[in-house]
């Protein structure tokens, strides 16, 4: 049985810990596990600070699950008792306010950790050859924390989310043969109702959860068995200059001090902005001025509201759905596409497009949320 | 509407009312016309007219009521419709009488409108007693008196743009009723000839009623018409104000009646709830009213230290007291939600308050210092839950920043904890 130098006995505490050890090591093999986990080395350029973001966005998953779990214990999914629930967890429920709020905050902040994430794996080239499905997975999980948005969003059952949702379904109905059979099941039917609710609340809290798992565990998976990505600027220096820490416990260690930051700046957050509960949902009454979806959809919104009415025959905001599709499909494919060597001039032109992206990404953003 | 509408503008294409048999004032109007078969030719014809006198009535032909159930000009202008040749659509023989005379106006309408038999085929729910109302009114009066300086039907509803009084844009809807009658009864020049004032309009505009109908389209307020009636518009009566106030504030007049003031109030003659709230003008009273100072309306009959005075007094000291607890539980309740904190129970409750509250107003008009007291109790109760709620959750508002405080400080010693640990773990690589 081998034993690491780290577990040599010193002390009565760590004896015990050796004991411990042991004991789960003779009946489940731990000690190849954490070989497993310590072979990865992450290396040190002036981008490190890049690598936090997939760590951060698995800390904000976790609690997610976490005060989602907790916010099940009181949440009523139905159109009649929904809202009064969720009002109840923030009114009278001991630290329902917190727990929501968390919830709410790390949410966003857990969409932003993806993208950043998902742009930083892009400028270092980290998704190519053999790291494709390392990006898929990834690019799969980008597109559940929207989904997780999304239907996470109607269950409080206000008069914003309802009319968010009845937009959000109708630019889905949008879409060319599958549109009104999307968005017919997703609704529960031709309008938003209760039905709509029962159906985003099974989404949320048990089909995306589960996809999502199955994702992060073969994302980690794919990452643990293959090591990190080297940057090509790094790979180029001699041997004797490239600079890297081991992921465990040295990069962990940096994970958990980052995680435990951001927990008390999410708290701090949530104490002083606590999560917005609004009017419930009333399907007869008026949509609420100036609404807009939340911030990680209003890039789409704006293209979508600068469309012209008709691109040739068909409908431009159909049109715009599309083109983000493809535009979509793309970026999936793009380590299968990438074959751009080091000082190839195509990768200036991604280069080129991922900046654009971000910008423009940014922008409409911006623009969205300041329009009228 | 405009007194120089087109109504009073339509072309005397034929000068006198020749043919025309309808006496002012007559009690028994002529039948309805009979329906004119054809193609109507008055209003292709009107429409190409440049002097817009002519061409105008034909812009309302797609909105008014009558054009709308089938009437033709020639139902109210007289003439043959059926020729595009004006002579002889115009001719006296055709029975053209052009611009009817306004001591026509009330006959000609109440051929149909008075007739039961001939309304129920348009619209069954309408009463057709609105030309013997008119004849009832001061409006009517006067005209029947031969003055034409009165309103008569198409004063009020216009001639061509006739529309039902739920149209919004109607000259008789609700909130437009004001500004209706307003035109003539707010204009100084023209009411010059009448003994009466021309500022209702805009005492009404600043009252709790013209605030509630003409700001916030509150379609429960009264109107001029509602006290007044519309068509027998008359001024009510001082004995019957209570009566006319009472339709709505049903409460406060029942209480009113059984008062120890309704007695010397119907003695003297005075005008029962005008004598406190004005009629025009009536404000929203606050409970300065009872306070027996220089604007307290009490002190024109009620001397210092009488029993009215004193009532008076411990009235306003008990609503002037829960009038100060409503804003104070107002006040911590919005200052409790600006930060953000859950207060609508404490909303609830403040309802609760101010019905009892309302209730307590009510009570005033009874004068009966026992039962307002009692009442006055209720109320103080109720208001001691909302400011519980606003103290409550500042409490909480307060314990969540101390709680974040706290569990920031505990964090520190992990945080430090963990830095101390990376500076001292040995770098590889």
């Amino acid at each position: 049985m081998s034993r690491s130098p780290d577990h040599a006995p010193g002390g009565l505490g760590r004896l015990w810990a050796q004991r411990l050890f042991d004991w789960f090591d003779r009946r489940y093999q731990i000690a190849g596990l954490i070989e497993f986990l310590r072979h990865k080395d992450v290396p040190i350029t002036g981008m490190s600070f890049l690598y936090y973001f997939g760590g951060i966005a698995l800390f904000l998953f976790v609690v997610q699950v976490v005060t989602g779990v907790l916010l099940l214990m009181y949440y009523v999914p139905s159109a009649d008792q929904a809202y009064e629930s969720v009002h109840n967890i923030m009114a009278k429920i001991h630290f329902g306010w917190l727990i929501r709020s968390l919830h709410a905050w790390s949410a966003n902040l857990l969409i932003l950790s993806v993208m950043i994430h998902l742009f930083s794996v892009f400028f270092l080239r980290a998704y190519r050859n053999p790291r494709e499905l390392t990006w898929a997975t990834g690019f799969g999980l980008l597109g559940l924390v929207f989904a997780f948005g999304f239907s996470g969003y109607l269950l409080p059952w206000n008069q914003r989310a309802f009319f968010a949702t009845k937009v959000g379904t109708d630019i889905l109905g949008q879409l060319p043969v599958v549109g009104t059979f999307l968005l017919t099941v997703l609704r529960g039917g031709e309008e938003v109702t209760g039905a709509t609710l029962g159906r985003f609340f099974g989404l949320h809290v048990a089909i995306l959860p589960g996809l999502a798992t199955l994702l992060v565990g073969g994302h980690l998976l794919l990452i643990q068995r293959q090591g990190m990505s080297h940057p090509a600027a790094w790979l180029k220096q001699p041997p004797e200059q490239r600079r890297s820490m081991p992921f465990f416990p040295n990069f962990l260690a940096r994970d958990l001090l980052l995680w435990f930051l951001i927990l008390n700046a999410v708290a701090a957050v949530a104490v002083f902005w606590p999560a917005e509960l609004g009017d419930k949902a009333d399907p007869f009454g008026a949509a609420p001025a100036g609404i807009k979806p939340e911030w990680y959809f209003l890039s789409q919104y704006q293209v979508l509201k600068w469309m012209p009415a008709r691109i040739g025959p068909i409908s431009g905001e159909r049109v715009g759905i599309l083109a983000m599709m493809f535009a979509g499909l793309a970026v999936f494919l793009l380590p299968f596409c990438d074959r751009a060597v080091e000082g190839d001039p195509r990768r200036r032109w991604l280069d080129f497009f991922g900046v654009a992206a971000v910008t423009g990404l940014i922008l409409l953003t911006v623009v969205g949320y300041v329009s009228q | 509407m405009s007194r120089n509408d087109a109504a009073f503008r339509v072309p005397l294409l034929a000068a006198l009312l020749a043919g025309w048999n309808i006496a002012a004032g007559s009690q028994s109007p002529p039948p309805p016309p009979a329906q004119i078969l054809g193609p109507d030719q008055c209003a292709p014809c009107h429409a190409a007219q440049t002097d817009d006198r002519l061409s105008s009535p034909t812009r309302w032909l797609a909105y008014d009521r009558h054009a709308l159930a089938g009437l033709g000009c020639a139902d109210c202008h007289g003439g043959d419709p059926r020729t595009a040749d004006p002579q002889q659509a115009h001719g006296a023989s055709a029975g053209f009488v052009g611009r009817p005379d306004p001591l026509q106006i009330p006959d000609l309408c109440a051929r149909c409108h008075s007739s039961p038999q001939f309304m129920i085929t348009y619209n069954p729910s309408l009463g057709v007693d609105q030309y013997e109302k008119y004849w009832t009114s001061r409006h009517g009066q006067l005209l029947k008196m031969g003055m034409r300086k009165v309103a008569q039907c198409a004063s009020c509803h216009t001639a061509h743009n006739i529309r039902g009084a739920s149209d919004p844009s109607s000259t008789v809807y609700r909130v437009n009723v004001p500004r209706t009658c307003a035109h003539c009864h707010g204009d100084p020049v023209y009411m010059a000839g009448y003994p009466i004032p021309t500022d209702q309009y805009v005492k009404y505009a600043a009252s709790v009623h013209g605030q509630a109908l003409l700001q916030h389209e509150d379609l429960a307020a009264p109107a001029c018409n509602n006290c007044h009636g519309n068509h027998g518009a008359v001024p009510p009566g001082a004995d019957s104000l209570a009566h006319v106030c009472g339709l709505c504030h049903a409460m406060n007049a029942q209480l009113f009646e059984k008062s120890p003031h309704a007695k010397p109030f119907a003695t003297q003659g005075l005008p029962q709830c005008v004598v406190c709230h004005r009629h025009h003008a009536i404000a929203k009273p606050t409970p300065e009213i009872f306070d027996m100072g220089a604007d307290s309306v009490c002190i024109a009959c009620h001397r210092q230290n009488d029993a009215g005075w004193q009532t008076g007094k411990k009235m306003y000291a008990l609503i002037s007291g829960l009038s100060g607890l409503n804003e104070q539980a107002e006040r911590a309740l919005d200052q409790a939600q600006t930060l953000g904190m859950d207060v609508s129970d404490g909303r609830f409750a403040l309802m609760d308050f101010r019905k009892s509250f309302l209730e307590l107003r009510t009570l005033s008009h009874s004068f009966d210092l026992s039962v307002f007291s009692a009442k006055a109790e209720e109320a103080k109760g109720q208001a001691a839950q909302p400011l519980q709620t606003a103290k409550d959750a500042l409490r909480e508002f307060h314990f969540r920043r101390q709680g974040l405080l706290v569990s920031l400080l505990l964090s520190l010693p992990v945080l430090a904890l963990l830095y101390w640990k990376i500076r001292h773990l040995p770098p590889r690589g």
